[in-house]
């Protein structure tokens, strides 16, 4: 299951590659080396393919660290010309964290499944971008959208993740119109006892749907 | 993915013809007594709903429930909702998930087997609900008999005749309300027309303001056919009238002049005006007494004022002798003064009220015209229910004469009574022979058509036993109330009365119609007429003067004399 596209609808320049690095059912962190162009974005849906290969876990990435190395406060601190090529070196591959909520999972006949598989995934997994047909597939259901609502980890920031995350997925559906409208009508049901919040984040949406 | 379609056109696109079978919502709750309720789709909308839209719920064994709305409502789960300005995706959002449109669907009928009958269920949850398609629009409201009637087109579907079944009209009595200039005369005109051209009855019209012989009068100075003047029956109908010199003014032929003789009354028929003309208990009681006191084929007389010497002398006798009391008798005859001075009250009968008669037994339909009489309310009521007593004994007997000879084959009748309040009101409803008809209904094969404004000045009782209510838009609470009660639903029928326009649309409810329908009638125009109008066009020239000259025969008779 090697991502060998140079592209995807994320966005993002370069296949994801990378690897997990901590993880729990609820959430996982995977670590790559990668350039800043190919920095992965939040809200982006990235896939592990579990050990079995039975399933195949869909997250979506909700935040990004960038991790700091030996040389960087050294190149930092640094004001000689000496460092420049080791500067470029360090921004060309520099070790990036992603956190993933795990939102469901592609089962074996490739349905979309909107709950947490039964194990999470393991240590070193590849991580790779979703392509375009398994996000078309996932998100066709606006049920994606729950696990973000009612992730404790997410806590507050959910409706920026929210937008960034249908933001990505409407670019790739036929009817842009009409995946943004059942988001809007599954968000209106779950959050119907939370209205000022509700409303906030359909101006925001309103914003994709012009 | 939702089964959206393009959005917002759709929404803003009322769909209300009802030839259209998109879905409309499903079944949520409710019950037969009540209605069940139907959450709307999100895409459906409301206003495009009217209380009476017919609907149709599909069952889960192949049975569909027919019924119509009878109830909108809006309700939101969430009072607290910001409530959008002019944005589409937050007012979609908000319609699909946190809004709620409900509808309440009385249900009326289901198909099984392919039989309509009386709905005694309701679907199961979720069932869809939908608008009736064109071909069931028909098979429940247009009668596919071929004696039927076309009184109009559904209110909400100008594509779906109403056709009545003509034969369960007149079965049972049939009413006719609404307030004046609503199109109740404009309706009764045409289907007594259908009536009598698919013999299905004969009928007897008391056409107090003179509009369906010759000429109904319609806004401005317009004038169409009344039913002699449509050809294809006019062999059937005879014009009598009241009034000789009224109908020669209007230039309406008649065929005879109906008198009627003092000696044709009976204590009954007086009794009768006891609301019109005032009479008090003492008054009735005595007029009840004077047979017995006087020959009683004389005592109309003495009533009069007519009497011989002698018969004077016998009653100053019985003032004298406190059998009569003079105040009381005198009071009557004054009450009685005018109305037994008309023109068209003679000494003896003339034979005149046989004459209609016969022509009601020999199949010929009868329309009494009451010219100038028909502004007096007494020599109304007195004429038609002296003519109804008569007629209705006559019916009696044939009928008994038909059944003791094993067939049924006598005629049927109905007798249409403009403001029948004046026959069916409370107090003189038990009295009059119309009373009578209203309770026995068919046994005799005479029912009743009556036309009125004021419905709830019409005994209950009677009311009760009217077969079909056509009502036309009524603004007295206590008129909607009489229409109404006693009915299944009736609450639900009010909110659809209340809907009617102020002419030409007309609520139809009971025994000659599957469901309650509300009504575009019919305009009486000359694409109806024709309809009843046919051997005129055919004729040669000949023939049509021939036709035309004996339609003024009687005038230029009476112009003669
Ligand atoms: N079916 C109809 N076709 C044409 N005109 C109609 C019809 N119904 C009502 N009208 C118009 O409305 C007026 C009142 O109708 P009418 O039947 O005389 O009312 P009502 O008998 O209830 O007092 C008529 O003069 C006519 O102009
Ligand atoms: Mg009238």
């Amino acid at each position: 299951m090697e991502a060998t596209h140079g592209q995807n609808a994320s966005g993002v320049g370069e296949a994801l590659n990378g690897r997990v690095i901590r993880s729990s059912i609820e959430t996982f962190v995977f670590g790559t080396r990668v350039p800043e162009q190919a920095t992965p974005a939040c809200g982006s849906l990235v896939k592990v393919s579990a050990v079995n290969e039975k399933v195949t876990l869909i997250g979506v990435i909700y935040d990004i660290a960038v991790q700091e190395n030996a040389l960087t406060r050294m190149i930092a601190r640094a004001s000689s010309e000496d460092l420049r090529g080791e500067e470029s070196a360090l921004r060309e591959q520099a070790f990036v964290e992603g956190s993933v909520l795990c939102l469901g999972y592609l089962d074996a006949r490739g349905r979309a499944r909107y709950t947490f598989p039964a194990q999470p995934p393991w240590l070193l997994d590849k991580v790779l971008n979703c392509e375009d047909d398994e996000i078309r597939r996932f998100t066709s259901n606006p049920r994606f959208l729950v696990p973000i609502l009612r992730s404790r980890a997410i806590g507050l920031s959910y409706s920026r993740l929210i937008v960034a995350t249908i933001e990505r997925a409407a670019s790739l559906h036929a009817d842009r119109r009409a995946f943004i409208e059942s988001c809007a009508e599954e968000l209106a049901r779950q959050l119907s006892d939370r209205p000022v919040e509700l409303d906030d984040l359909l101006r925001e949406l309103e914003v994709l749907y012009e | 993915m939702s089964e959206a379609k393009p959005f917002p056109e759709e929404f803003f696109n009322a769909k209300t013809t009802a030839s259209q079978t998109e879905t409309l919502g499903v079944v949520i709750g409710g019950s037969l007594a009540d209605g069940v309720l139907v959450r709307l789709n999100r895409q459906t909308v409301v206003e495009g709903l009217r209380v009476g839209s017919y609907i149709a719920a599909q069952g889960q064994t192949g049975r569909t429930f027919f019924g119509y709305i009878s109830d909108v409502e809006l309700s939101t789960f969430n009072a607290a909702l910001v409530p959008p300005d002019e944005s589409t995706l937050r007012r979609f959002a908000y319609e699909a998930s946190a809004l709620n449109k409900v509808v309440q669907v009385k249900l009326e009928l289901v198909s099984e087997n392919n039989e309509l009958r009386t709905a005694r269920s309701v679907p199961a949850h979720f069932a869809i609900v939908r608008r009736l398609t064109k071909a069931e629009a028909q098979r429940i409201f247009s009668s596919q008999e071929s004696r039927s009637h076309r009184l109009g087109y559904l209110l909400d579907d100008k594509d779906v005749e109403v056709r009545l079944n003509l034969q369960q009209l007149t079965e049972r009595s049939t009413g006719v309300f609404g307030r004046s200039g609503t199109g109740k005369t404009f309706l009764t005109l045409p289907l007594l027309a259908s009536i009598i051209q698919h013999q299905v009855a004969n009928v007897l019209v008391f056409d107090m303001h003179n509009d369906y012989g010759y000429n109904l009068k319609g806004d401005g100075n317009s004038q169409r056919p009344g039913l002699k003047r449509l050809s294809n029956i006019q062999d059937r109908v005879v014009v009598v009238t009241l009034d000789e010199r009224s109908s020669m003014r209007r230039s309406s032929g008649y065929e005879i002049a109906l008198k009627i003789g003092l000696d044709e009354i009976e204590p009954e028929d007086l009794e009768t005006l006891r609301d019109v003309l005032g009479f008090n208990e003492a008054q009735i009681s005595t007029i009840h007494v004077l047979p017995k006191l006087f020959n009683p084929e004389r005592w109309i007389y003495v009533l009069a004022g007519r009497g011989t010497g002698e018969e004077k002398q016998r009653l100053a006798k019985l003032f004298d002798s406190g059998q009569l009391v003079e105040s009381t008798f005198n009071a009557i005859q004054r009450k009685l003064n005018r109305l037994l001075n008309f023109e068209f009250i003679t000494e003896k009968s003339t034979g005149a009220v046989d004459k209609v008669i016969n022509y009601l037994s020999t199949n010929r339909s009868v329309v009494v015209e009451f010219g100038e009489f028909g502004r007096c309310t007494a020599a109304y009521v007195l004429v038609a229910n002296l003519l109804t007593r008569r007629i209705h004994d006559t019916y009696v007997m044939l009928k008994e004469e038909a059944e003791a000879q094993g067939s049924d084959d006598s005629p049927h009748l109905v007798i249409v009574v403009e403001e029948a309040h004046r026959f069916l009101d409370p107090k003189v409803a038990n009295l009059t022979t119309f009373g009578t008809i209203a309770r026995e209904m068919r046994k005799y094969n005479v029912t009743l058509l009556i036309v009125d404004q004021r419905p709830s000045q019409i005994d209950r009782e009677v009311m009760s036993q009217i077969g079909t209510r056509i009502t036309f838009a009524l603004s007295d609470e206590q008129d909607i109330n009489a229409v109404v009660t006693g009915l299944r639903d009736s609450q639900r029928l009010r909110l659809m009365l209340a809907s009617l326009d102020s002419k030409q649309q007309a609520l139809v409810m009971g025994h000659a119609v599957k469901m309650p329908v509300l009504v575009r009638t019919l305009d009486y125009d000359q694409s109806v007429w024709r309809a009843y109008a046919h051997s005129l066009d055919r004729l040669t020239p000949e023939e049509q003067l021939a036709k035309s000259l004996q339609m003024i025969r009687p005038q230029v008779e009476a112009d003669l004399l």
